[in-house]
This record gives structure tokens, C-alpha cells and sequence, in this order.
């Protein structure tokens, strides 16, 4: 193309853009309105889109299609982790490690009755001497036993059904942490006052053994005597529901206001349990 | 001194971003111009309104995806001419735009012809109404092919390479095309002076 060619081209365009100004050519009002407004409602999408999705109070979360995954997969993880622990929670749980906790086993099988018919047996453990003349007896065997009849009753839990399965379960639940640690203080950990024999004694107020209570208060058991934690034998009496051996130590003479290492009395942990007939019995005594 | 204009491909960018006000601008800069070369290859007003919404609806709902790789009046233009190849094919009025140059090439050796002859310029200092109705009612009566060719250049301010682009016709047929209608083009306004 020559410049010349070129020039003309250019002359060419120029005229007809001229021409082309001198007509009025433009849509008409409605295609403008519409081409506008449909600008407006995409421009409103993509601003929305750069807010990202905005979140709607209005709308119920029932109403959500996701909610079903979002509540069944939450229980699902719940219900596996819940299966992962639980056993771990059983293995970590101490095993029955004195004559004590087997005291609280066999106790525990009663608990399901009223906890105050003050029908309570005591626990029939064969190497429990009975003869007032007898020796303190030792924990060693008891332990022992104990522990034996521990594992049996645990494992005959674990391997059968109903209803040992559920006997199991509720042994376990009846004990309560603080109860397992009690029991094994004053089973196993030397008393720091209390004269002959006061774990014997800690032992059978605990396990409401009245008659074993008797002999060895006849022996001259203090009964002031005292766990690690402080407890006497009437307050271990009182937390083990134990009605007729706290009447027994009231009998005695028995102090009712001396409070555990928490400073915590009898009394406080009669109604605290909401054991209204021992409440009664420590009120009458002069309880605080 | 005052800043140049913001560029279409910026309002096109901003617009897809969700600026409405950019895309209002851009349709205001460009809306005679398209609608003319519409209007101008249709001639039909009706059918020319129905084009241009069609046409910048498709720009409006392909914002979100423009990416500024040409200029904005090529790609508006090429969705422009696209359209409207669509709609006369849709109405069987097209025999020849874009289907080769079986049109454009009648009587091509004397428009050749004339293009080359120079005593065809036209009048320069001649520029009234008349001319005007003349000149717009020639470019009417181009072939398909040369008019819209012709139109993309004078309305879309297109150059040769990017009327090709916008047609997918090749660089030398749009150039052909473009030196036949302005032959044409000269000597009716050479006539008419």
C-alpha cells in the first residue's frame, strides 16, 4: 500500500465517520435498561463472590443438606473413640489391692439395696479371726484374698454376659475414686495414731463389721484412730454407709466432730451423702 | 494536565471484579459503535436492538473470565461479528458472509481497477447531508463480507490483523476485501460529486 494509498484510506474513513455521526444510531431505552441491568446483577454476584458467601441467620441449620452427615459422622467419631479409651479406662482403673477393696467388692453388690437398711452383712472373709482373743490380724492375708477374689470376680466380668457382666459394671461404678483410696490407705499404710491394731479397726468399721469393731475395741483399739487421710473410723463408717457400726462407735464414745485432713466432719459427710439416719444418729450424739 | 482515560481492559477487569459503575462506562464508550455496525450490517433495527443485547450479555456473563490478551474492542467486536453471523444464518438470509468471497470477487478485476485509478478520490471539500445519507447508503450496499469488513474497521477501529482475528477469515482475504469496498466506496462519492 502507497502512502498516497494510504492518505486516501484514512480520508475515506474520516468522511464516512462523519457521515456515520450525522445519524443517530443507539438502542433503544429498553435494551439499554436491560443490558444495565443485567450488568448490575452480575457486578452484585462477583462482589458477592469476592465477600465470600456471606452467612444466613435466617436459614435453620436443619434445613442444611449436610446436617445429617455432619451430626451421624460426629456421633460415629464419638462412639470410636469412646471404644478406643473405654478400655484403656478399665486396665488403668487399680486393681482391688487389699483386703479393703475386696471389703468394698462384696459391699458393692449390696449397694444396690437401700443404702440405709442397716441389714448390711458384714463380709464373710475366712481368714478373719473372730476369737476376741485372737491376735490383731494381720493385712498380708487379707490383701491377699482380696486381691483374689478381685481378679476372679474380674474375670469372670469380663468373660461372661449378664448377669456378672452387669454385676461387674456396677462393682466398679459403686466405687467411687475417693472410696478406692481410702480404703487402700488405711489397709495398707501405716496409721499415725490410734494404739493396737487401728487399721484392723479402720478396716472393719469400713467394712461395717460390728462384730470384728466390738472385738477389737474390747482389745483396747483407740478410736481416735486415724488413715493417712485423717479419717477416723466412725468417718469411714459414715462414707461407707455403715449405720450400725457408727452406732456402735457413738456407744463407745466415739467423737463426732473430728474432722478428716479436708476438715471435713461425720456429720458434714452424712448429709452431704444424704444419709439421713446416720445424719440422725451423729446428731444425737452432739455432732456439729 | 489531565490523566488519559482509564483503558477498556481495566474497566473490563475492574467489572468482573463486581464493579458496576466500570462496566457502564465502557458500554457508554462503546455503545454507538457497536450498535452501528450492527445496525449497519442488518439493516433492521429490530433485529439489530435484539443483537446488541445478545451481544453484551454474552460480555457482561463473560467478564469473570476476560483476560485483557487483546484489545477489548477486537474481542467485543469478534463477539459482535460472531453473533450476528449466527443470527443470519439462524434467518437463511446470509448466502456468502463468511462462506468464502464468491461474492466479493464479482467484478473484482474492475474495482481493482478503479481503486488504482486516482482520478477517483473524491471531492475532499464536499461533506453535506446528502453525502452523508450517500455514503452510508453505499456502505448498505457493499457485499456482506466487504461491509462488515469494512464496518469493523471504520466503527471497531480494527486493524487489518485483528479483523481477521475477529472474522477467522486470513490476513490477505480481509485486506482484499477492505481494498474492494473502498474502491466501491470512492466511486459513488465521486459519482456523487
Amino acid at each position: 500500500m502507497t502512502s498516497k494509498e494510504s492518505s486516501q484510506d484514512k480520508e475515506l474513513l474520516e468522511r464516512y465517520r462523519r457521515a456515520s455521526d450525522t445519524e443517530a444510531a443507539a438502542p433503544s431505552e429498553a435494551v439499554r435498561a436491560a443490558i444495565l441491568a443485567e450488568s448490575h446483577r452480575v457486578a452484585e454476584l462477583r462482589a458477592q463472590e469476592a465477600r465470600g458467601r456471606p452467612f444466613d441467620a435466617s436459614r435453620p441449620a436443619a434445613n442444611d443438606s449436610r446436617w445429617k452427615l455432619t451430626a451421624f459422622g460426629t456421633a460415629g467419631a464419638a462412639l470410636v473413640a469412646a471404644l478406643l479409651f473405654a478400655p484403656r479406662l478399665w486396665q488403668s482403673a487399680p486393681p482391688a489391692p487389699s483386703a479393703g477393696g475386696a471389703i468394698v467388692a462384696e459391699s458393692a453388690d449390696k449397694a444396690a439395696a437401700p443404702a440405709e437398711t442397716g441389714a448390711a452383712q458384714p463380709p464373710k472373709l475366712e481368714s478373719l479371726p473372730t476369737s476376741p482373743s485372737a491376735e490383731p490380724p494381720s493385712t498380708e492375708p487379707l490383701q491377699e484374698i482380696a486381691v483374689t477374689q478381685a481378679k476372679r470376680e474380674s474375670s469372670k466380668a469380663a468373660r461372661s454376659a449378664s448377669p456378672e457382666r452387669q454385676r461387674a459394671e456396677a462393682l466398679a461404678q459403686s466405687i467411687a475414686p475417693e472410696e478406692k483410696t481410702y480404703v487402700q490407705n488405711y489397709t495398707t499404710a501405716a496409721p499415725v495414731a490410734g494404739g493396737a491394731a487401728p487399721a484392723a479397726l479402720l478396716s472393719a468399721a469400713a467394712s461395717g463389721d460390728t462384730a470384728q469393731t466390738t472385738a477389737l475395741l474390747n482389745q483396747g483399739a483407740a478410736l481416735e484412730a486415724r488413715d493417712e487421710a485423717g479419717r477416723t473410723p466412725l468417718m469411714l463408717a459414715v462414707m461407707q454407709r455403715k449405720p450400725e457400726v457408727v452406732r456402735l462407735l457413738l456407744d463407745r464414745g466415739a467423737d463426732p466432730n473430728i474432722a478428716d485432713s479436708a476438715g471435713r466432719t461425720p456429720l458434714q459427710q452424712a448429709k452431704q451423702d444424704n444419709l439421713r439416719e446416720i445424719a440422725a444418729l451423729l446428731e444425737q450424739a452432739g455432732a456439729r | 494536565m489531565s490523566e488519559p482515560p482509564e483503558t477498556d481492559e481495566n474497566l473490563m477487569l475492574r467489572f468482573g471484579r463486581g464493579d458496576a459503575a466500570a462496566f457502564e462506562l465502557l458500554y457508554r464508550r462503546h455503545e454507538s459503535r457497536v450498535f452501528r455496525y450492527l445496525h449497519r450490517n442488518l439493516r433492521n433495527e429490530a433485529g439489530a436492538n435484539d443483537l446488541m443485547q445478545e451481544v453484551w450479555f454474552a460480555v457482561v456473563r463473560k467478564a469473570a473470565d476476560y483476560q485483557p490478551t487483546a484489545k477489548f474492542t477486537t474481542w467485543l467486536f469478534t463477539i459482535a461479528h460472531n453473533r450476528m453471523v449466527d443470527m443470519i444464518r439462524a434467518s437463511g438470509r446470509l448466502q456468502s458472509l463468511d462462506a468464502g468471497d464468491a461474492a466479493g470477487s464479482e467484478g473484482s478485476s474492475l474495482l481493482d481497477s478503479l481503486a488504482a485509478d486516482a482520478k477517483l478520490e473524491p471531492p475532499a471539500e464536499v461533506q453535506s447531508q446528502e453525502e452523508a445519507a450517500a455514503l452510508l447508503g453505499a456502505v448498505a450496499l457493499l457485499p456482506p463480507e466487504q461491509r462488515s469488513a469494512f464496518l469493523l474497521q471504520a466503527e471497531g477501529e480494527l486493524s487489518v490483523e485483528e479483523i481477521a482475528a475477529a472474522t477467522g477469515s486470513n490476513f490477505e482475504t480481509v485486506k482484499s476485501r477492505l481494498r474492494y469496498a473502498r474502491a466501491k466506496l470512492r466511486q459513488l462519492l465521486w459519482d456523487y460529486a
